[in-house]
């Protein structure tokens, strides 16, 4: 395949293809990455990842289509664009494809900046998302494509890229263009799935914001993976705690967070929520108490809250012994 | 000497004493949403407890208005905010021009045929023969 035909994004015209030729694949700049010290097996192609021919500027919108798609979310380019295209800048930004992953059902985990990383969710059948820079550092040309596989043998990697299907680049150039792109690269995980090596500010990051707008049932079980993973994450057990709350579920979620004191008996947040949950249950009494154990200090933002609900517990004790 | 305080009327004081106000009043950093605390709050304030207070409410709303400056309608824009959550409003909030946009490619383009033009006319190069 032409080099220059290789770099076409989005329906890009054949002029400015002059400049990516000339920083294209044939280029030998950037760091050397040799797949097949980072891969598990000599080859991988995901074949079952659908490709989104995307007109003009659509790679954005056609990129998650395909990977969101893959996670077995049923939707189309027109729900995927309503949500992610930016008609005036003409293309989709990377905080908007997390959003709109989250808004259909998926978990979006952003994969540390490490190719090893990608090649990883590859190897657990997974495709990534990648923003790609197609020019150069001062003047880059923003492109968003799919890895579906890579090839050890031949130190490539296989891509669903603007109008192709089947994009095969040099490992080395694909790296430049990643790199100089702020090696950005995100999954669509399933509630319940885990990212092929989890780090633990990464995936606590992915699971509260997932948990924001999540029904409560996923949200509970993206908690459930993590905690199966890590089972002694106190932020896991919160999570846990709260969708449970959020499903009325009070036994449950009383459960969760006095799980989550037991392992560490400071966490205010897990504190203020137990003692929420029991005045649910019409338990004043013991919800004063166990707040009552561990008054945050006045410069704590978590002061406020715990005065308001201290309050409200004051309040409806007194309520309750008067009757 | 003309102090810009003393320019400013009664009428625009007023408003910006009535809007610093209404400013107070929103800023509050830690909210108990249905009576609890969310594992997004607790995990922002486990990675930066000194975290300033922001408004993610005025900030998600200008947001929204952003997206719709770039062309979203004022409904989506406002559901796509909604998406996000307070950590991503406070990166869109700062930066909504400068962040990568994948996909664009005609200011590019534009501008390189405007040069080219130019070149033309002023008889500094020949491209169209």
């Amino acid at each position: 395949m032409p080099a220059g035909q290789s770099q076409r994004p989005c329906g890009l015209s054949s002029l400015v293809l002059a400049a990516a030729v000339f920083f294209g694949p044939g280029c030998a700049i950037g760091p050397q990455l040799k797949v097949a010290n980072l891969a598990e097996s000599p080859s991988v192609e995901l074949r079952a990842v659908p490709h989104h021919p995307q007109g003009d500027f659509y790679c954005g919108p056609a990129s998650l289509l395909s990977v969101l798609d893959h996670a077995g979310v049923e939707t189309g380019l027109d729900e995927v664009m309503a949500r992610v295209y930016l008609p005036d800048r003409e293309g989709s930004l990377q905080i908007e494809l997390l959003a709109a992953t989250r808004h259909f059902g998926r978990i979006a985990y952003l994969l540390p900046p490490d190719p090893g990383a990608v090649l990883a969710e590859i190897d657990r059948g997974r495709p990534v998302l990648v923003l790609l820079n197609l020019a150069i550092p001062d003047r880059p040309h923003w492109h968003y494509a799919v890895v579906v596989g890579y090839d050890a043998t031949r130190n490539t990697l296989i891509l669903r890229s603007g109008d192709h299907v089947r994009l095969v680049e040099p490992a080395r150039s694909w790296n430049r263009q990643w790199t100089w792109a702020g090696s950005w690269a995100m999954v669509a995980l399933r509630p319940g799935e885990l990212p092929a090596a989890p780090d633990r500010t990464r995936l606590l990051r992915a699971l509260a914001d997932f948990e924001r707008q999540a029904d409560p049932e996923a949200a509970g079980t993206a908690w459930e993976a993590a905690l199966e993973w890590q089972p002694e994450e106190p932020l896991a057990w919160l999570g846990l705690g709260n969708s449970h709350y959020r499903r009325q579920d009070w036994a449950r979620a009383a459960s969760a967070y006095t799980h989550l004191l037991e392992l560490d008996p400071d966490h205010l947040p897990g504190r203020l929520n137990l003692a929420s949950t029991l005045a649910r249950q019409d338990r004043p009494s013991e919800a004063l108490q166990v707040l009552e154990r561990h008054r945050p200090d006045p410069s704590s933002p978590l002061a406020a809250p715990w005065q308001t609900l201290h309050d409200e517990l004051t309040a409806a004790g007194e309520a309750t012994a008067g009757r | 000497m003309n102090h810009p305080i003393a320019s400013v009327s009664k009428p625009q004081a007023t408003l910006a004493l009535l809007l610093s106000l209404c400013l107070l009043l929103l800023a509050a950093p830690v909210q108990l949403a249905a009576g609890i605390i969310s594992t997004s709050d607790a995990l922002a304030l486990e990675t930066n407890p000194a975290r300033e207070a922001v408004d993610a409410w005025l900030q998600r709303d200008e947001v929204a208005k952003q997206l719709v400056v770039h062309g979203v309608s004022p409904e989506m824009a406002r559901a796509r905010a909604a998406a996000m959550s307070d950590e991503e409003i406070e990166q869109m909030a700062a930066a909504i021009e400068d962040l990568p946009a994948g996909g664009s490619i005609i200011a590019i383009l534009g501008i390189t045929l405007l040069v080219l033009i130019i070149l033309h006319f002023t008889g500094a190069v020949k491209i169209f023969r």
